[in-house]
């Protein structure tokens, strides 16, 4: 018979991201820090070291060169996994820089309101304007060489604008429910207001911003790297090894693949949990 | 696949009610035991079980029930308009032609043609980016095949007819220009567009003023009577079916539970849960002589209150939000606010719980004014005076558990209290306003509305505060459960001696609770007086139709009641008129109300802002 | 709306002169200056081109006149590919690096809206779960992937497209790079149109609509598809910022002489005022997009116009 479901344009489930997405992320990316930490130690080779016997070789089994070397010998193997040691590390600490400077800055324009907030959110909307990549560019270009706690500070500083803003908006209408209004009325003092009922309910937000900015932030680092102003020789990240790999495609083109492959998948499982967890904490929005 | 339940279950489930609606000549449409069910599975809801009901020409067809009745979801599914997938059971004959087997194709032939629906919410019906006149020319356009000009021409007589002001600037205008009772005009004039023979109106006046609402009852009235077409009014109020339904259903989970003539069903209802939904609204007696008024707790003197409005492209207007309020509460002593939305009604309990500061005059606590007092002083004193919200669920930290917010108060102001003792106290508070033990872990999103909002009650009353501020403490709430608050409020006032300064736009209840009772207009005082005076012999003008805007739930009296309603839309506040506020809405006004504003003046025991209440005398 | 379009014109200059100042001193405050590097030059020389090009005064008076020139469209001398100005500079390479861009934005709106309109649709359907994957790939996969990738498979394996490189007028050069630019692009055009409609097709007024028996063409063109637009609009602004960026990369990785690598060289080089009118150039860009977008918003949904900037 016919449609016994006439509802309308839409109708059945959404496709299964959420929860299960959110867990195959997590899990995947424990294991990739986990691998990151102790994976080198598997391997004869140091990150530096010099094969002269295999240089440019194929990923193989019987060497020792797992995932294969570049032409200067050295194991793509342990090079990868250094490589997404750092650029994990650069993601969570620009993350977190991110972080502490865009929720301090949104909840205390948010909770401030007035005239404290609208010029807080005037210096942010000017900052937003100014095409930021630029200046860190300039900024990694003209300091960044050699300098990786410099490259942090800079790449952390582009996130917390976008954060700022969530968390302030996200106060704002905190601040309007009425349940802030009973704690006012109820005599609770301002900070009180802000670390026990604002805060707490903020958590959440923090929580899915920060987990998709981290994927973001290692993209950055990656971008600076491949354009030749992030992380230098001898060290590596994925964004470097990347580029290196660009230049030998045709003849060693495993140096391409294997740190493109670790990065897409790093990236791909923190998308997945942070759109996880936004679908997790925030039912309604798609 | 459209599945008939079993027939036994079919006729187990409402035997008497199954075979009571006619076939004649005149029916338009029939509903014949229509069951929805949402989700899929063994996890099947059922929203409508097998519901019969008809209309006919010329008729009005009351259907009340309380929210979740399934009573939208049984025309929504006849029609086809459900928004999350259901099953859909049973047959719903318009004409010859059963609905529910009809394809979307040949059901757009007849959604907006033959048959017109109006829904609740106006502000967010009406599609944002298109202007007025083109959404009304729209279904004349499709249906009738008429070109644009002569749309237009038809869309201009239709707004006239719903009498809607100004019709040629509107139509030029975009929804978010019109305002609430302007927009559901609009919704009227388009479901009437191509003459329907059925009408289906869902809750059109929930979202109003009682004022707008009778206006709009009024309207409907006269379309009945013009036109003949056949209404079908959806509601959860008997007050808004009285005026105009012939017949009423009554439906509770999903069941049609009573049906009959609107005499019938209204003054002898079979049902006790019918009696029960009309038992709130009957005229209840103004509370009788009580002991006078303690000392007093909250003074407001003169107060002002003013907001910033942005009127577009950056200039600031202020706009005065309250005026000049004067109003002293004593000790044991309930006084109700009343008046339309946008009378600075809640303004009024945030200033004076001086949550807001006022640009004039001043609030005084139990003779200490807290505008003087350093903040930690102020916050202190907060424990003497409480509010409870409209929104119960909005007024508690979905992360907290139950015994946490209920507990918060005594964390501020009782630190010396221990854990066990607090965590006794909380549960002897939640005791008395009758949710026990096991509520205490739980969080706000697991509780219904009304248990929400006795935990409100519970938080604000823990400390045992000389002022309770309620802000529409009931309009969120169910009708039964309406009945449970109030009855807690009416106690602990009784038997504490606490004071309640209650806003509502429900005036059966301020009439039941208040000793007296402040009428506000555009945030300045209008009348004050006992509430016994005010019900019996109003004074202003304003408050005269204000009572006579409220619904009765009586088909004898409702249509008369209804007739005599004459209030206009309500001016901007950015643009108040001169003199008297109410004179452009007054029937009474004459040239002096437009040169200055009325005195604030004594009248008896009350007081009253009329150039005019002595000769109109009461 | 006029009104509005001329207040948020004059609200850029401001914020570029903001760019220009800030630019200006981060530049100056590197250690080194243009002829510091590379081969050592005689002091006596170097002086000369301090002086000549004004480098030996102080920096609020190079400031100043840097302004100067500005008003009146002068960009400079690029002091280290001295045979062009600045201005010629971005001349010669803005063409390849516009053609690209509009050429990658172009294909992601035309790609992007009508995927995210078909997955919302068939909501919970074969295009739903081919949106959803494509989109978390395309989103994980950045610029400096696709575009050696695709250079590998189409270009050094399939020998369908050239791998690098311009030829003035050839298409075919044009082809990776604004495929490699759009990916990411199209996949959060098509996620946020589809959410987009999705939300407008549960609000009330297109059950409004419904119930006027519009017609389901009819009800999702001319009531849902303006509202469903507006965050892809919304998105304009990023997405150009995005293109820019990835612009970098891509004509990198092509090596297309664009603009892009004028950005990174001048940086590297000192060569102040190329990088002052890379930033300009670039800020101006994303700075119009973002205007465009919100008069595009302010077009599709009126209640905007009337609110305060």
């Amino acid at each position: 018979m016919h449609g016994s479901t006439r509802a309308c344009v839409m109708s059945r489930s959404d496709p299964p991201r959420g929860r299960r997405g959110a867990l195959l992320g997590a899990g995947m990316i424990a294991l990739l820090t986990l691998l990151a930490l102790f994976g080198p130690r598997l391997s004869p080779y140091a990150f530096n070291t010099l094969d002269w016997r295999h240089l440019s070789a194929a990923p193989s089994l019987t060497d020792g060169h797992w995932l294969g070397t570049d032409p200067l010998g050295r194991d793509l193997y342990v090079r990868t996994l250094y490589g997404l040691r750092l650029s994990l590390l650069i993601g969570v600490l620009a993350t977190a820089v991110s972080v502490v400077i865009g929720v301090a800055w949104g909840a205390v324009a948010g909770y401030a309101g007035g005239r404290v907030d609208a010029w807080m959110m005037r210096l942010v909307d000017v900052l937003y304007a100014l095409p930021y990549l630029f200046i860190v560019l300039i900024l990694a270009t003209v300091f960044g060489h050699d300098s990786i706690t410099l490259l942090l500070v800079a790449i952390g500083a582009v996130g917390w604008l976008t954060l700022a803003r969530a968390v302030r908006a996200q106060t704002l209408s905190l601040k309007r429910r009425e349940f802030i209004e009973a704690a006012r009325a109820a005599g609770l003092a301002p900070q009180g207001i802000l670390l026990r009922h604002i805060l707490p309910n903020l958590a959440g937000t923090i929580a899915v911003y920060a987990t998709l900015m981290i994927p973001q932030m290692i993209t950055f680092e990656s971008f600076l790297s491949f354009l030749g102003l992030g992380v230098q020789e001898p060290r590596a990240s994925l964004g470097s090894l990347i580029k290196d790999g660009a230049s030998e495609m045709l003849a060693a083109p495993w140096m391409l693949l294997v740190p493109a492959v670790v990065l897409v998948v790093l990236l791909l499982c923190f998308n997945l949990l942070g759109d996880g967890l936004r679908d997790a904490l925030n039912p309604t929005a798609r | 696949m459209r599945s008939t339940p079993p027939r036994a279950e079919r006729l187990a489930a409402a035997p008497h009610l199954a075979l009571e609606e006619g076939n004649g000549p005149d029916t338009v449409l029939a509903i014949e035991s229509l069951g929805v069910d949402f989700g899929s599975g063994d996890q099947r809801l059922p929203a409508v079980v097998d519901v019969s009901l008809s209309v006919r020409r010329g008729e009005c067809l009351g259907v009340v029930g309380e929210s979740g009745a399934g009573k939208s979801q049984t025309f929504l599914a006849a029609l086809g308009l459900l928004s999350s997938p259901a099953r859909v059971s049973g047959r719903a004959r318009l004409g010859v032609e059963d609905l529910l087997g009809l394809p979307e194709r040949e059901l757009d032939r007849i959604r907006g043609a033959r048959v017109g629906m109006v829904f609740q919410d106006p502000m967010t019906s009406l599609t944002p980016h298109m202007r007025i006149g083109e959404q009304v020319a729209e279904p004349i356009i499709r249906h009738l095949g008429a070109s644009r000009r002569e749309a237009r021409g038809r869309a201009l007589e239709l707004l006239e007819r719903v009498r809607l002001p100004d019709v040629a600037r509107r139509m030029r205008q975009y929804p978010h220009e019109l305002s609430g009772g302007m927009r559901q005009r609009v919704m009227i004039a388009i479901a009437l567009a191509c003459e329907p023979q059925l009408l289906i109106l869902d809750e059109p006046t929930t979202a109003l003023d009682v004022t707008l609402q009778a206006q709009i009852l009024q309207l409907l009235g006269a379309i009945k009577r013009e036109s003949g077409v056949a209404l079908v009014l959806i509601t959860h109020d008997f007050g808004a079916v009285a005026g105009l339904a012939d017949r009423v259903a009554v439906m509770r989970s999903g069941r049609l539970i009573e049906l009959g003539t609107a005499g019938e069903v209204m003054k002898r209802p079979r049902e006790p849960y019918t009696r029960e939904l009309l038992r709130p609204l009957s005229g209840e007696a103004a509370s009788e002589s009580r002991a006078a008024p303690g000392p007093a707790v909250l003074e407001l003197n003169d107060l002002g209150v003013r907001f910033a409005a942005d009127s577009g492209w950056g200039r600031r207007r202020l706009w005065r939000a309250l005026d000049a309020i004067q109003l002293t509460l004593g000790a044991g002593e309930a006084v109700g606010v009343v008046g339309e939305s946008g009378c600075g009604k809640s303004t009024l309990t945030r200033a004076a719980l001086h949550l807001i500061r006022p640009a004039e005059g001043r609030v005084v606590w139990m003779g200490r004014p807290p505008a003087g007092l350093p903040a930690r002083e102020v916050r202190r004193l907060r424990r003497e005076l409480q509010i409870i919200f409209q929104d119960p669920l909005a007024s508690l930290d979905p992360h907290l558990t139950v015994e946490r917010i209920v507990a918060e108060p005594l964390t501020i102001h009782c630190r010396e209290l221990g854990a066990s003792e607090r965590r006794e106290r909380v549960r002897r508070m939640l005791e008395r306003v009758g949710l026990d033990g096991p509520f205490l872990t739980r969080h706000p999103h697991e509780l219904s509305g009304g248990q929400c909002q006795r935990v409100g009650i519970a938080r604000a009353m823990i400390l045992e505060p000389r002022l309770l501020v309620c802000d529409e403490p009931l309009s969120a709430l169910d009708v039964a459960t309406q009945a449970q608050v109030l009855r807690l409020l009416t106690e602990l006032k009784s038997a504490q001696g606490t004071a309640l300064l209650y806003v509502s736009h429900n005036l059966a209840t301020v009439r039941h609770l208040c000793d007296r009772v402040l009428v506000l207009y555009l945030g300045r005082m209008a009348e004050l007086s006992s509430a016994r005076r005010l019900f019996l012999a109003p004074r202003h003008p304003y408050t005269r139709e204000l009572l006579a805007a409220i619904p009765v739930p009586d088909p004898d009296l409702e249509p008369a009641r209804l007739a005599e309603v004459h209030l206009g839309e309500p001016p901007s506040p950015l643009e108040l008129p001169s003199g008297c506020l109410f004179r452009t809405r007054c029937p009474h006004a004459i040239a002096v109300c437009a040169e200055r504003a009325p005195l604030w003046e004594r009248a008896g025991e009350g007081w009253v802002a009329c150039h005019r209440f002595r000769e109109l005398g009461s | 709306m006029l009104r509005y379009a001329v207040r948020r014109i004059a609200g850029i200059v401001p914020v570029l002169l903001i760019l220009v100042t800030v630019s200006f001193v981060i530049v100056r405050l590197a250690p080194g200056g243009p002829f510091d590097q590379a081969r050592a030059l005689p002091p006596r020389i170097r002086a000369e081109l301090n002086q000549l090009y004004g480098l030996d005064r102080p920096l609020a008076v190079q400031y100043w006149h840097y302004l100067k020139g500005l008003a009146h469209g002068d960009l400079g001398p690029s002091y280290k590919l001295r045979d062009d100005t600045v201005a010629e500079l971005i001349a010669q390479g803005l063409p390849v690096s516009l053609r690209v861009g509009l050429g990658a934005l172009a294909l992601a709106l035309l790609a992007g809206v009508p995927f995210g309109i078909w997955a919302a649709l068939g909501r919970g359907g074969v295009a739903d779960y081919a949106l959803n994957a494509f989109a978390a790939l395309a989103l994980a996969l950045p610029s400096f992937v696709t575009g050696p990738l695709l250079a590998l498979s189409f270009g050094l394996w399939l020998h369908w497209l050239p791998v690098a490189g311009w030829q003035p007028g050839a298409w075919r050069y044009l082809i990776l790079p604004a495929v490699t630019l759009s990916l990411p692009v199209c996949a959060s055009v098509a996620r946020l149109m589809r959410g987009g409609l999705l939300d407008v097709l549960q609000a009330s007024f297109i059950r409004t609509a419904r119930a006027r028996g519009l017609g389901r063409w009819r009800v999702l063109l001319h009531h849902a598809m303006r509202p469903a637009l507006l965050p892809v609009v919304s998105y304009l602004g990023p997405a150009v910022t995005y293109l820019v960026t990835g612009s970098l990369v891509v004509e990198t990785v092509f090596e297309l002489p664009g603009t892009g690598r004028y950005l990174v060289q001048g940086a590297l080089d000192r060569d102040y005022t190329l990088v002052m009118g890379m930033v300009l150039l670039y800020g101006t860009l994303t700075l119009l997009s973002n205007l465009a977008a919100d008069l595009i918003h302010a077009w599709l949904d009126p209640r905007v116009r009337h609110e305060p900037l």
